[in-house]
């Protein structure tokens, strides 16, 4: 086939353009790590300072006892979908076109796990206990209470965390042997123990390829089942706004939607920075905006399903809750999250044009992450300020040490991502070269 | 203190049906009728429990814990105005919403009927404060603090609670407690009257009532059967342990 | 370097891309070269009709049987640790089987996704052992073919006539 021909002869020149990044340090780089290496000392000196003197440091208090540690959470745990959705389900779907991000989602999935393990532990009362949730004999003769919404989740981010490292570490093997051999510094070793002796023969291709065909479903399934038992944290409390059936479905697809919001904006920095031009194209961009508009209509219907199913009901703890929104003292943050996360999207990204101007979507991806921010917030603070008993009904802000310490973690990921992008290719090699090799028939 | 472990406690009480005697179910009577808001129950609380002491500015952020609290509601407009005062405290319900949240087991039910509260156990998750429709539950945001010489009136019977820990009602188990030892040394069931909870004892107008209502013979097992009961947010099916009484006709 | 007679040596041949694997691998093979001794070694996975060996255990027994074992670990530890330290909490049961599902669910998924990675990292780690050197060429965009014969094996300069033949590039024996 003469495009194997023309296929075969591209590889030296991926090989370079995708390794380019391991190789040359720019001092802007350097300052980008020291300016976010200083955020996340802040934020760890805040948390340092909340243990010592106990979490009255933050706004919370009766009957909101949960707040932004927990949106922070549950916002984390949402961008890490982006990983699976992308790796995954195109993967099963066998959409070509998401080679180059595959690497790029998976990152971020890897990464957002641990920020959001790392605010639930921000959130712990008695932090230096925590380890009374781990389930093994002990000699208190008591187990953790699996009955618990949190202990689901406990296990499911587990699994989930176990899972998305596998899963960004499997395609990973045959680009660190790739690596390994183009680096000859203190690097080279690491790359050795990481690459497990790689060397391309066709039964390791084999193997390689039917764990990716068995994880690939399975970790699909996890991601569907982590996001909705994150849900259940809330649908299965008694709290007015909370103990709503369609809490589940919302919840994964919210997560997909700033998933691929994070990704978009990855995706510009990367290709800006590195010149990957030749990578993640304009038809990249406009997928990805196709797949932006299908989650905002789907998430507007979950949603509308809902408000519709409250505003009728007129049952009064919920309806308190709903016009708290809409129309009373959380109306500014509402509507903005109603114009970020539905409204932009839709009036920008339906056009084709729109679609395939990077700068656009990637402040639309922005937007969608801002507003799921403050939707989560909206989940979180509205139903608790309104308890059934009015006599309680409050009203909350964050503090200082609840913001610096979420500075702090978005500071980690950061300051994470950018240290990976210099270990780790971007973009996945092999399966690079596999697209523009075969028209990739296996997927 | 009781040594005995949760599963002699749970198959104690398992035996009954062969005749031996029926475990205790303490539950709580308070007549709306004759409450006057006056909160002597409420100190009699923090003095018999040790609560922290929260203070002005920490009670403008919300963070006053009060184990026992008085709603008052006005009704009607000037001049006929009317106050209407209802006591809200861990009303120890038999399908308690916030037992099962606990991923720890630091909130269970024991075989009394009480819902306990295991202050070693908590790890300040909180989920158990968001899932009590009365809002009964309260969290220590800060360590304790007692100025000289209030440290002196501290309850020997109760610890003090750490920050990070969720706290409540626990109809004064260590009276409880105390009541059921002296009871089983003398080969006896507690008598009606002889347990009395910091708050019952101090109302002025024995608006609360406390007792066994597995014993026929104690105030409160009558009480409940009177015709101004109410339950505190029935319809959602927590089958509370306190029974108000109010006339509304 | 030197051969010893019962160490088995490997004939390693460096290909363009252009290569008529096919071929060349039925020529290998009609000289009486085992299946098992034959390597094709690519930047990117070839399709399946080219890979030469035969699958042993197929890696999805290993996934079903960690996920049924999962399946035990979930009902031991929503159900079992219940029923053996029975706490009553609200109304719910002290077995509840909706809890024992969402965890068996997850466990199952956990070791299943686990043992298949150790065992495709356990099959990669062997291979390397028993197989050719690494050629950081190959990276660069070609194949490569190795065979593993005995030094003493007749047909050894038979098949270096084969490589060279089909067009190698370069021709090693280790």
């Amino acid at each position: 086939m003469e495009t194997s021909r023309t296929g075969w002869d591209q590889i030296p020149q991926i090989n370079r353009d995708l390794l380019a990044p391991l190789q040359a340090t720019t001092w802007w780089y350097v300052i980008l790590v020291i300016g976010l290496g200083a955020g996340v000392a802040a934020g760890a000196g805040a948390w340092v300072y909340q243990i010592e003197t106990g979490i009255g440091q933050t706004n919370l208090h009766k009957p909101i006892f949960w707040a932004s540690y927990i949106a922070s959470f549950v916002y984390w745990i949402g961008v890490s979908h982006s990983g699976t959705f992308i790796s995954g389900v195109l993967r099963l779907s066998k959409a070509e076109w998401r080679r180059p991000i595959t690497r790029i989602a998976e990152l971020m999935t890897f990464i957002s796990v641990l920020i959001a393990t790392l605010c639930v532990f921000f959130h712990l009362g008695r932090v230096w206990r925590w380890y009374y949730l781990i389930p093994y004999p002990n000699q208190r003769t008591i187990w953790p209470d699996f009955r618990s919404p949190l202990m689901w989740d406990a296990t499911a981010v587990f699994t989930y965390a176990t899972a998305s490292t596998i899963f960004l570490y499997l395609p990973l093997i045959p680009d660190f042997a790739l690596v390994r051999d183009r680096v000859s510094d203190w690097r080279k070793p690491i790359y050795s123990i990481l690459a497990l002796g790689w060397r391309g023969s066709q039964t390791q291709w084999r193997a390689l390829k039917w764990a990716q065909r068995i994880i690939t479903p399975l970790i699909v399934m996890v991601m569907v089942s982590v996001h909705s038992i994150v849900g259940w944290d809330f649908g299965m409390a008694l709290v007015p706004g909370w103990h709503t059936s369609i809490i589940a479905p919302y919840f994964v697809v919210g997560a997909v939607h700033s998933g691929l919001g994070m990704v978009v904006i990855a995706m510009y920095v990367l290709r800006r920075t590195y010149h990957l031009e030749n990578y993640i194209r304009l038809e990249h961009f406009d997928k990805m905006g196709k797949l932006l508009v299908v989650t905002t209509l789907t998430l507007a219907y979950l949603y509308f399903a809902d408000l519709l199913t409250t505003w009728y009901g007129k049952i009064p703890a919920e309806n308190h809750v709903m016009y708290s929104m809409l129309s009373g003292p959380f109306a500014p943050a509402w509507w903005t999250m109603i114009t970020m996360v539905y409204v932009l999207p839709l009036f920008t990204l339906t056009l084709p044009a729109f679609r395939r101007w990077p700068v656009g979507v990637m402040i639309v991806g922005m937007l969608i992450n801002i507003g799921m921010y403050v939707e989560r917030m909206l989940i979180l603070i509205p139903p608790l300020v309104h308890p059934r008993l009015p006599y309680e009904w409050s009203s909350y802000f964050p503090s200082w040490i609840e913001i610096t310490i979420l500075i702090g973690a978005l500071s980690l990921a950061l300051l994470l991502y950018v240290l990976a992008v210099k270990f780790v290719p971007i973009i996945s090699i092999w399966e690079e070269k596999e697209g523009r090799l075969h028209g990739g028939e296996r997927g | 203190m009781d040594n005995r472990t949760h599963k002699e406690e749970i198959q104690g009480t398992a035996q009954n049906k062969t005749g031996s005697p029926k475990p205790y179910k303490w539950e709580l009577v308070i007549d709306l009728d004759r409450c006057t808001g006056c909160e002597a129950c409420v100190v009699a609380c923090h003095a018999e429990n040790n609560v922290r002491i929260s203070g002005e500015e920490e009670a403008a952020q919300g963070r006053a814990i009060n184990w026992i609290r008085i709603e008052r509601s006005w009704e009607g407009e000037y001049p006929d105005i009317k106050a209407t005062f209802m006591p809200v405290l861990c009303q120890h319900c038999n399908n308690a919403p916030c037992e099962p949240v606990c991923p720890v087991y630091a909130s269970y039910h024991t075989p009394d009927g009480l819902n306990a509260q295991v202050y070693n156990r908590c790890i300040g998750v909180r989920y158990c404060g968001n899932n009590c429709p009365y809002v009964a539950r309260q969290f220590n945001w800060f360590d304790p603090q007692w100025d000289a010489p209030l440290a002196e009136q501290l309850n020997p019977d109760v610890t003090v609670r750490m920050n990070g820990i969720m706290e409540k009602c626990t109809f004064c188990v260590q009276r409880i407690r105390k009541g059921k030892e002296t009871a089983h040394q003398e080969g006896r069931r507690v008598r009606d009257g002889e347990v009395t909870p910091a708050c019952v004892q101090s109302c002025p107008s024995s608006a609360l009532v406390f007792g066994d209502r597995n014993d026929p013979t104690s105030r409160v097992a009558k009480m409940v059967k009177n015709d101004r009961r109410f339950h505190l947010l029935e319809d959602l099916g927590t089958e509370p342990a306190i029974t108000y009484l109010k006339r509304l006709t | 370097m030197e051969e010893r007679e019962d160490k088995p040596i490997l004939l390693y041949g460096l290909f363009d891309a252009q290569v008529k694997l096919t071929s060349l691998i039925d020529q290998v093979r009609r000289e009486g070269v085992h299946d098992d001794a034959i390597e094709v070694i690519s930047p990117v996975p070839l399709s399946d009709m080219m890979v030469v060996k035969p699958v042993t255990i197929p890696l999805y027994a290993f996934t079903i049987i960690a996920g049924l074992f999962g399946i035990g670990v979930g009902i031991f530890f929503a159900g079992g640790t219940a029923a053996l330290y029975p706490i009553r909490t609200g109304g719910k049961a002290i077995v509840a089987p909706p809890v024992v599902g969402i965890i068996s669910y997850e466990t199952m998924m956990l070791l299943a996704i686990i043992t298949t990675f150790v065992a495709m990292v356990v099959k990669i780690v062997f291979l390397y052992r028993s197989g050719a050197q690494h050629d950081p060429a190959i990276d660069e965009g070609a194949i490569g073919i190795s065979v593993r014969l005995f030094p003493h094996d007749v047909r050894r300069s038979v098949l270096r006539d084969i490589l060279r033949q089909a067009g190698a590039k370069e021709i090693h024996e280790r």
